[in-house]
């Protein structure tokens, strides 16, 4: 295959795959899930530090023992030396990431407003060392929907600041045209709602979309549920995937990452191989010309 | 003596200096600050006086989508 250099930014991707690290049955999932793929970017959050973790309260780790295993039967609080491993309580979890060696793209989720999200940008940038920012900003708490209006409001301070701003957006044309007139260098137009698995929801906005944005990355993020929506996303000429729950939730999340690699790649190929143009009749694919009981007319048919 | 709100939790603090509230309430070296949501580069934390009834957030890494 030819060179098929994915850049973001200032960034060149080793993956078209790009994966979130939130909810996955265990610790060591996630870290066999991630070595196995090595996506091209992964996704990290910022969170308040919790009662539990300041250093005032006492019994902090049986307190966080406790939570872990109500949240998930299956949740592994041991690394493989036996030792206690709860990513949240020690930040093991930062220490485990940054031994990847995999880019690093902060969200923002959670945020509601222009000035949450500046804020938890400027934190995640002195956090996690990058200029990248997954710029996600909540609209509608029913079906997560990014708030349009703030989404480019923020990412054009957010630009002028220097970040390397990755808007989660809708499918929406004009609000796409709006955030590129803003300075962004890639797009990130949901499949379906957060978490819901749905697929692409809207396979004629988005194929609008790169139709008419033929230059700039754009990557379905969210709402992917099966390695076939992810292809056919790649087969739409969409330049890359970010997804995590259709990973972390499958039966064997390690497995299930690996198909998600093995859809992507198929995906690419297939749209730099141009797909065949449909037919509404059928077309024969063996040659007939030739073959023992072939006939040319109906009057060689009757004889 | 003052109140400010840490995290979501009221808490009464001696010394109006952030940096002093951060050594005796981080429980990971690895963070960032926000004060009335604005963000205080570490660079300022001994910078800092802290005042009455401000909100101060601290952050760390999580894992995300």
């Amino acid at each position: 295959m030819l060179n098929d250099e994915f850049r973001l930014y200032d960034l060149t991707l080793q993956s078209r795959l790009l994966v979130g690290t939130a909810q996955y049955p265990s610790p060591s999932i996630l870290k066999q899930a991630l070595t196995s793929i090595r996506p091209g970017m992964i996704t990290l959050s910022l969170r308040r530090q919790t009662a539990m973790q300041n250093k005032d309260i006492n019994h902090a780790g049986e307190m966080n023992a406790t939570r872990v295993m109500a949240e998930g039967a299956c949740y592994d609080s041991h690394d493989e030396k036996g030792e206690v491993s709860d990513p949240i309580s020690d930040n093991k979890f930062w220490d485990f990431i940054k031994s990847l060696n995999i880019p690093l793209l902060p969200n923002t989720a959670g945020c509601y407003s222009v000035k949450e999200a500046i804020t938890v940008a400027q934190m995640s940038r002195e956090v996690f060392e990058t200029n990248f920012i997954k710029v996600e900003i909540t609209g509608d708490d029913y079906n997560l929907q990014p708030d349009p209006f703030a989404l480019v409001e923020a990412c054009e301070k957010l630009i002028q600041m220097g970040f390397n701003v990755l808007p989660y957006c809708t499918e929406d044309l004009v609000l796409c045209q709006r955030l590129l007139d803003v300075g962004c260098e890639a797009l990130m137009p949901w499949g379906a709602p957060i978490g819901t698995g749905k697929g692409l929801m809207n396979p004629y906005a988005l194929s609008t979309l790169r139709a008419r944005i033929p230059d700039v990355p754009l990557l379905v993020d969210a709402g992917i549920g099966k390695p076939s929506d992810a292809a056919h996303a790649m087969e739409l000429g969409f330049d890359g995937i970010l997804l995590n729950t259709a990973i972390a939730h499958a039966g064997d999340p390690v497995l299930m990452a690996q198909a998600f690699e093995h859809s992507v790649k198929a995906g690419r190929m297939a749209h730099r191989a141009s797909l065949m143009q449909e037919s509404e009749v059928a077309q024969a694919s063996t040659p007939i010309v030739g073959t023992p009981f072939w006939h040319h007319d109906e009057k060689t048919r009757s004889e | 003596m003052m109140r400010v709100e840490l995290n979501g939790k009221l808490v009464e603090i001696q010394d109006a200096n952030l940096s002093v509230l951060l050594q005796e309430h981080t429980g990971q070296s690895v963070f960032a600050v926000a004060i009335n949501g604005e963000f205080v580069p570490r660079a300022s934390y001994s910078k800092v006086r802290l005042k009455e009834g401000d909100t101060i957030d601290i952050v760390s890494p999580m894992q995300g989508g």
